[in-house]
């Protein structure tokens, strides 16, 4: 147990979990020739297919001056210095020179409804609907047998350079039996591992794809588990919450053009530009939690005034996401919004450690004291449930979490 | 000859087995789905609110159904537990609002995603680009979330009401989003104003609209496909009203005439992981031509008459279903209350056993929630998803609804796209 509390400590204490938004000019200047670099050789490129983003934005009447402003918006939400912004502009007219493929696996089709429904500004629709998604079972023209023949050109078209989108858990029981693909009734698991051999990068989209989401939750009756735990070798994003924000699977698809790489990850392989903070860190509710005002009851005076919903077990303190930024639908609203809390739906564990309806004081996990101002590196210890940490202990050992965070920046 | 063909597209993936003769036409059709999560029993030893934000997770294409069902069953167990819940008319009307707008937005995507880009695709005509109904349906969420707090997955309801609270701002920017969404409809959609389109289902003449639905139906009249389609004639709305309709005959529908039967199912032999519901012991239709039928709306009724339960009272059915819930989407938002209370709370869900069911009338049919409590705990959890009335999949001499809406059929591709009328949906009937 002490082994475990000390590798758990280790995890939240890493340099990774800390999200260093200067890192200096040298830093930046290179990387800003890096990126300038990257977008000559990609404007050398075939786009995949064949619509026009410039031509595409004057048919929704959207001027450059609009579409600049979304740029240097989407330049501070990637982390990066104003500077970026001509070459963020220039990396969202390519976007369908980034191939995409994406794989259903065992879900609910949420993290493909919430990109079909584009949040974000008119823009980032013209954006997503830009990206060559060269396969995705769910949008495509092609259906059934045309549709596998195509996922096979697709990648052999493309070999090493897409970007494999996982969207689902991978039931591991009954010899993976509990999902099977295609006529010849290929598993899951044998798809994915197939897929993911020629992939530049996996990307696991929501939280069946990352920590095996509901379908994980016990007694995980499939025996689910997240895309970490099947692809090995591979450089791996994980972009959880249920559904996953539209906005970050955007932003990690304009990083990769960008770049070439993969965004910054923290130790459970999330872009630090999207979970570097808490929920509880940018809460439109922060102030009465400051000030201990908190809804004590659904539907009583302090829910009529936007309390904090601390009490009736939000878990925005102990879980990190952009969501209290970003929002959801066009940014209109978010779960603390209508004041319902959070659920902590972007946490490894989601739903067993965080059950919504166990406030936290029930729960065992200590309430922060002397404010919530420290880091998950203090704070995390004592939230972590044994199951809580039974996982993290698997995450750290099961991904290339220690290689990655030395590395930073520099996969492909 | 048998040919196994794969249905994928939004709702993820079924497997048909079609049995054709010499020339092609679908003497069978049997219909699989290949993946199960097993969400009843992870519902099973929790405590009974969890189900509000588990159950929306079944599905991400109708989740905000799932949570009203559970909703709903939670305020029947306390009702019959001795303990009714008061619900004011806005949170009723809330939640009214909220649903709706799943219903609409999913009637969109169906038109636009599917029908449009699959019937357009048989006839060998490249598929639209659909960003004006990808722009349109983020609107409805939009106006969704500001009740509800996001869209897919909200999980703003609550045995005694709702959490959200809002304000005269809210109102105003949803009947603004709503005014688009309508305008929407009549540009894109019909092509005409909603009274022009009620006398065009009168008069039976639809051919003549000129909106993209008018290019769906003349897609389906090229392929010879408007009159095909036709099913067993039964139809069931288990929602607000509960009216079963078999051979034109119209009786009070009971929950406790609903059975599953797992006769075709892996567990037994079968092919498949989905259950098929009954009502009777028959095979139903449910979704928006049987409600527009149980509820004898006119223009529908007209068709129904004409036409039977074929492809083109079907796909009216569902667009004449996405008018009128706006219609009522701007009754509800007018006629709100702001001053009543979101939410009046119930005694504690610990002290509370017992049974209950929820029902809702989903974007495809009738959804069944029932559960089992004991101290606030779950010990038994059961749903029934629309798609497994629909897409029921039972033996040659009982053919399920789409099944035998297919049998006849010229070919497996227009079979395919007469199943694809029913608006099919994977992700939830296997859960
Ligand atoms: S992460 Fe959430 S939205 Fe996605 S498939 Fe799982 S339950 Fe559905
Ligand atoms: S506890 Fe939740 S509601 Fe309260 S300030 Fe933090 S994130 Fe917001």
């Amino acid at each position: 147990m002490s082994d475990k509390v000390e590798a758990v400590k280790k995890l939240f204490t890493s340099k990774s979990s800390r999200v260093e938004t200067n890192k200096g000019d040298t830093y930046y200047q290179e990387l800003f020739a890096k990126c300038e670099a990257r977008l000559n050789e990609m404007r050398s490129n075939t786009p995949a297919n064949k619509l026009d983003f410039t031509e595409l934005l004057e048919e929704n009447g959207i001027d450059r001056r609009e579409f600049m402003k979304w740029a240097s918006a989407t330049t501070a939400m990637l982390m990066l210095p104003p500077m970026f912004t001509p070459l963020v502009a220039d990396a969202a007219v390519m976007m369908n020179r980034a191939p995409v493929i994406w794989l259903e696996l065992q879900d609910c089709a949420g993290n493909s409804e919430a990109l079909l429904r584009a949040d974000g500004p008119k823009i980032d629709e013209i954006v997503l609907d830009i990206i060559s998604l060269e396969f995705h079972e769910t949008l495509q023209a092609a259906s059934g047998f045309q549709a596998e023949k195509q996922l096979e050109e697709a990648m052999e078209h493309f070999k090493g350079k897409y970007l494999l989108f996982v969207e689902g858990s991978i039931p591991m029981g009954m010899d993976g039996q509990y999902g099977t693909i295609g006529a010849a009734g290929e598993t899951f698991h044998d798809h994915l591992v197939r897929c993911a051999e020629n992939a530049a990068a996996v990307v696991a989209v929501g939280a069946c794809a990352t920590f095996g989401g509901i379908p994980a939750a016990a007694p995980n009756p499939t025996g689910a588990v997240g895309v970490m735990d099947v692809v090995k070798n591979k450089p791996l994003i994980n972009i959880p919450a249920c559904p996953a924000n539209p906005a970050n699977m955007v932003g990690v698809i304009l990083h990769y053009v960008l770049t070439g790489q993969v965004p910054e990850l923290d130790s459970l392989l999330r872009p630090k530009f999207a979970f570097g903070y808490r929920i509880h860190d940018n809460c439109e509710r922060r102030a009465h939690f400051d000030a201990g005002e908190y809804v004590e009851e659904w539907g009583d005076v302090g829910a009529q005034n936007n309390f904090c919903l601390y009490k009736m077990g939000c878990k925005g303190p102990m879980t990190f996401n952009n969501c209290s930024i970003v929002r959801y639908n066009e940014a209109v609203n978010w779960p603390i919004g209508v004041g319902r809390g959070c659920i902590g739906c972007s946490e490894p564990d989601f739903w067993d450690k965080y059950a919504y309806e166990r406030p936290m004081a029930d729960a065992k996990i200590k309430a922060p004291t002397g404010g919530v101002e420290k880091t998950v590196d203090e704070f995390g210890l004592g939230m972590l449930t044994a199951a809580g940490i039974g996982i993290a202990i698997h995450a750290a050992a099961s991904t290339v979490a220690g290689k990655r965070e030395n590395s930073g920046e520099n996969h492909e | 000859m048998i040919t196994h063909e794969l249905i994928e597209r939004i709702e993820g993936e079924a497997v048909l087995d079609f049995q054709t003769d010499k020339s092609g036409r679908v003497q069978e059709a049997a219909i699989r789905f290949l993946h199960f999560r097993g969400i009843e029993a992870i519902l099973e030893g929790r405590n009974a609110l969890d189900s509000l934000v588990i159950a929306p997770r079944v599905c991400g294409i109708c989740g905000h159904s799932h949570l009203i069902a559970a909703v709903r069953m939670l305020e029947s167990l306390y009702e019959n537990a001795g303990y009714p819940v008061t619900l004011t008319p806005k949170a009723h009307a809330l939640r009214e609002i909220t649903l709706s707008c799943e219903l609409i937005q999913n009637h969109i995507k169906w038109l636009y995603l599917v029908m449009l880009h699959e019937s357009g695709k048989l006839l060998g005509e490249e598929p639209p680009v659909a960003l004006k109904a990808l722009y349109v349906t983020s609107q409805v969420n939009q106006l969704c979330a500001l009740f509800s707090g996001q869209w897919p997955h909200s999980s703003y309801a609550l045995p005694g009401g709702v959490t959200c609270d809002p304000t005269h701002i809210e109102v105003m920017q949803a009947l603004k989003i709503l005014s688009e969404v309508e305008r929407f409809i009549e540009d894109e959609v019909l092509g005409c104003g909603t009274e022009l389109f009620e006398s065009h289902m009168k008069n039976d003449t639809l051919g003549t609209l000129k909106g993209d639905f008018g290019t769906l139906l003349r897609n389906f009249e090229r392929l010879e496909l408007l009159d095909s389609g036709k099913s067993h004639g039964r139809f069931l709305v288990l929602g607000n009203e509960r009216i079963a309709m078999a051979f034109d005959v119209r009786s009070n529908a009971q929950p406790d005439l609903v059975s599953e039967d797992a006769s075709q199912t892996f567990e037994n032999g079968g092919k498949t992981y989905a259950k098929n519901a009954l009502y009777n012991g028959e095979f139903y239709e449910g979704g928006p031509l049987a409600r527009a039928l149980v509820q004898e709306r006119a223009g529908i009724s007209d068709l129904y008459r004409i036409h039977g339960d074929s492809a083109v009272t079907r796909l009216c059915a569902r667009v004449e279903e996405m008018v009128l819930l706006c219609a009522q989407v701007r009754q509800l938002l007018t006629s709100l209350d702001l001053s009543q209370r979101s939410f009046i709370p119930p005694a504690s869900i610990e002290t509370i056993s017992g049974s209950g069911i929820g029902i809702v009338e989903a974007p495809r049919g009738s959804l069944i929630h029932k559960a089992r409590i004991e101290k606030g705990r779950i010990m038994e959890y059961s749903i029934i998803t629309p798609t497994q009335w629909n897409l029921g999949n039972g033996p040659s001499d009982n053919p399920g609804t789409a099944q035998k809406a297919m049998i006849g059929v010229e070919s497996i591709a227009k079979a395919s796209l007469i199943f694809r009328t029913f608006d099919v949906c994977s992700v939830c009937t296997t859960h």
